[in-house]
């Protein structure tokens, strides 16, 4: 019998080029979730940028108006309470302009205590100055003069310890957000903030024992609500998490932590490079 | 009788994608879509016009070979523009364009078998030249599909569908080929090959039907 060669060979092409048409369109899959995973990397990369770009110019600002507030503003209003005084001098001693003058004196000196203020809101020098340890126990001080919540500050490990300025202020403003939030929405008593530094690890936790949140009720409402989005937003930007521990009449706990994070005076902190 | 039937069978396969290109064309006109599923539906039109003629003239007894060697030559053209119009790359449409003018020298190697209408001989350079080239541009376009991944659903493409008709058409019946011509030169194999080759033309036929039911008009 003769052998069907040609059928044998045609049939062994055929399923060969079978195979690879298969192979072909697996490995084709393959490479199209990888790229998917690829321009979704590269997309949140993108978002991360933009969002630190957004909060660098929102904290460049912050910082003008609050120059401006201080350096026209305050300076203008120092000029007018000196003339005032200047003028009230030669008033005399009358009773009624006596008591005018008193009141205008007030009205200026409060003026220009709350520019100080919203100057000082504005760009926290003492965070430049100091830290981000001492600048949370000065907003938490002035929170505790300012409501009723009794603010009270812990903080554990090294106390000198710094972050590159740019992480400081954004943890600053994201701790700031949880204060604001325990004061406005919690109807709580108690308002405690722990920052653990360095050896160990890097924690800050704001805690109160208010009244707590449906933390996925809040994220569905279509308004900003308790800023959660600007709290994950600024995180995102310096590579933090967030781990919110709440329920209805259960107060709220929040974690924020930096998985990893580089002293200032490292060779690898961001202004170190930049300065190279 | 088997051969007989299976070569009935292969000639009229093309009836398949023939009547779905009408159905599309029903409800699509034809400037509606891209150049690539023009020249895809030109070679089903070939192959139809190709398998009419040579059944026709053959139960007429009219030589009809030269068909075959003209309908290979324009195929492998239609191929190469169909190619030379998905390529990105600039050199690999170079190429697609080289190996189209290469094709038609070669054709012209043995000109009588086109020329001549008694011809009983079958181009053997220009079948052999057009099918490698063939599976090589099929190659450069999975090449390309891999490189740019450009195409969102490989099964949904008309396009994939006639390069892996065509890769399973030129690669069963070239290298079944060459090994038969190279080993057992022999009546009996050569009659086996015809079959293979039309079996493997049902099959490249199938691929098309696919091809022409992906098939959508461009958006406006």
């Amino acid at each position: 019998m003769e052998p069907s060669y040609a059928i044998v060979i045609g049939t062994s092409i055929m399923l060969i080029m079978a195979m690879f048409i298969v192979v072909f369109v697996m490995y084709y899959q393959r490479k199209q979730i990888e790229q998917r995973i690829r321009v979704k990397d590269m997309e949140a990369e993108f978002q991360r940028k933009l969002l630190e770009v957004s909060m660098a110019s929102t904290e460049a600002e912050r910082r003008r108006i609050a120059q401006d507030l201080h350096d026209d503003i305050g300076a203008l209003l120092s000029v007018t309470k000196l003339t005032f005084n200047a003028l009230y001098s030669q008033l005399g001693s009358k009773e009624q302009a006596e008591r005018l003058a008193q009141q205008v004196r007030e009205a200026l000196d409060e003026t220009i205590s709350h520019v100080r203020r919203i100057s000082r809101e504005l760009v926290p020098t003492t965070l430049e100055r100091f830290g981000l340890a001492a600048a949370i126990q000065e907003f938490a001080a002035r929170s505790n003069s300012h409501h009723a919540l009794k603010v009270t500050f812990d903080c554990l490990g090294d106390e000198e310890f710094r972050l590159a300025p740019r992480t400081e202020l954004m943890l600053y403003r994201v701790v700031q957000e949880l204060i604001n939030n325990a004061l406005k929405h919690s109807n709580g008593r108690n308002v405690h903030i722990q920052i653990e530094l360095p050896p160990r690890q890097f924690c800050i936790v704001v805690e109160d024992d208010g009244l707590g949140f449906d933390l996925n009720d809040v994220r569905l409402r279509p308004s900003p609500g308790l800023g959660l989005d600007s709290i994950e937003g600024r995180l995102r930007v310096i590579n933090g998490k967030v781990d919110y521990e709440t329920g209805l009449n259960k107060g709220c706990r929040v974690v924020v932590r930096l998985p990893k994070f580089t002293p200032l005076n490292s060779p690898l902190s961001p202004e170190k490079i930049t300065a190279k | 009788m088997i051969h007989r039937f299976i070569s009935y069978l292969a000639d009229f396969s093309v009836l398949i994608p023939v009547v779905f290109a009408l159905l599309l064309l029903k409800t699509t006109k034809v400037s509606h879509l891209d150049k690539t599923s023009k020249i895809v539906l030109g070679f089903v039109l070939l192959t139809l016009l190709r398998n009419g003629l040579t059944s026709i003239l053959a139960q007429i007894g009219v030589f009809n070979i030269y068909i075959y060697n003209w309908y290979n030559l324009i195929s492998f053209v239609l191929v190469a523009v169909l190619y030379y119009l998905t390529f990105q790359n600039r050199y690999f449409k170079g190429l697609a364009l080289l190996l189209l003018f290469v094709s038609i020298l070669i054709a012209c190697l043995d000109l009588p078998s086109l020329l001549d209408v008694k011809t009983v001989s079958f181009n053997n350079f220009s079948y052999h030249a057009s099918g490698g080239f063939t599976i090589l541009l099929i190659l450069i376009y999975y090449f390309e599909l891999l490189k740019y991944l450009t195409v969102p659903k490989l099964g949904s493409s008309p396009l994939f569908w006639f390069s892996s008709g065509a890769l399973f058409y030129y690669s069963g019946t070239i290298f079944s080929y060459i090994f038969i011509n190279y080993t057992f030169n022999n009546l009996a194999s050569r009659d086996q090959y015809w079959v293979v080759d039309a079996l493997l033309s049902v099959v490249l036929n199938i691929f098309l039907t696919f091809s022409v039911w992906y098939m959508k008009p461009r958006p406006s």
